[in-house]
């Protein structure tokens, strides 16, 4: 895949993920006190946040080649959409989960490419 | 029934953070950044246990199965369900065999083992669902290959 391809694919999905997860930082604020299948709100407000905090660095580190970074970080944070796709999956319309976790998809696939590519530089 | 509109169901695959479940299959009628419905099924593969989140018939339904291949047959195939159909025969070949395997070796710690075999069964897989499309893109089966391991 071409590098620019590459680079608009991480990029367009990286905006996708942190525009929606800022709104369900403050959506996670105002829902009721209760457990979303598996978890309570104060653990669904601290894991957004959390992989909120995370994901916003990355940009900076696609910028710099810092990639085993993003990679690394992408194994912590993959299992958290996950989870947090699930336990809001009957508040798909507020929370955008779905979209959030594909985006995520589609940016580990890019990470795929680019690890190959490190990989056979033998870097 | 998930039904194929415009856009292309789309199938992956997630290990949750969970206590209950070590894997999650998503299922979206189109791409999940547009309007779409959804199907979640999160496994316990050490009970075969699975929790499965409906959002196709317009509300949101949580049904917990017992052997969730079987209810997943079960529901596509109404009354003319049988238990030998070779899809489900299929499934529990790649649930046995392939998951299981990925999930043992997983507890295990030996990523680089699993990381080798998912690759290798993620490109053959993709190779054929390729082949298919460029074929008949109104093909519905997909074809799960059996890697020896």
């Amino acid at each position: 895949m071409e590098k620019e391809v590459l680079k608009t694919n991480f990029l367009n999905n990286l905006e996708y993920i942190l525009i929606h997860l800022e709104k369900d930082i403050d959506e996670a604020n105002n829902i009721e006190d209760k457990m979303y299948f598996e978890l309570s709100k104060n653990e669904l407000i601290n894991h957004i946040k959390d992989v909120y905090l995370k994901i916003k660095k990355w940009n900076y580190y696609y910028e710099t080649k810092k990639y085993e970074l993003i990679i690394r970080e992408y194994k912590a944070v993959e299992p958290i959409i996950s989870e947090l796709e699930l336990c809001l999956a009957d508040l798909e319309n507020i929370f955008h989960m779905n979209g959030i976790s594909y985006s995520l998809f589609q940016i580990g696939k890019i990470l795929f490419y680019i690890k190959e590519e490190i990989d056979k530089k033998g870097r | 029934m998930i039904k194929k509109e415009d856009n292309k169901p789309i199938i992956k695959a997630s290990t949750p953070n969970s206590k209950k479940h070590d894997t999650k299959i998503d299922i979206y009628t189109s791409d999940s950044k547009g309007p779409h419905d959804s199907i979640h099924i999160a496994v316990d593969s050490d009970t075969k246990t699975a929790h499965i989140i409906d959002t196709t018939n317009g509300d949101t339904e949580h049904t917990d199965v017992g052997c969730y291949l079987t209810t997943a047959c079960m529901r596509h195939y109404n009354k003319n369900f049988d238990d030998n159909c070779e899809e489900l025969s299929t499934l529990r070949w790649f649930r046995d065999k392939v998951v299981k395997y990925c999930v043992e070796t997983i507890k295990k710690g030996d990523y680089d083992k699993v990381y080798l075999r998912y690759k290798a069964m993620i490109l053959t897989l993709e190779d054929q669902i390729l082949s298919i499309e460029e074929e008949n893109t109104d093909r519905k089966n997909i074809v799960l290959v059996k890697n020896n391991s």
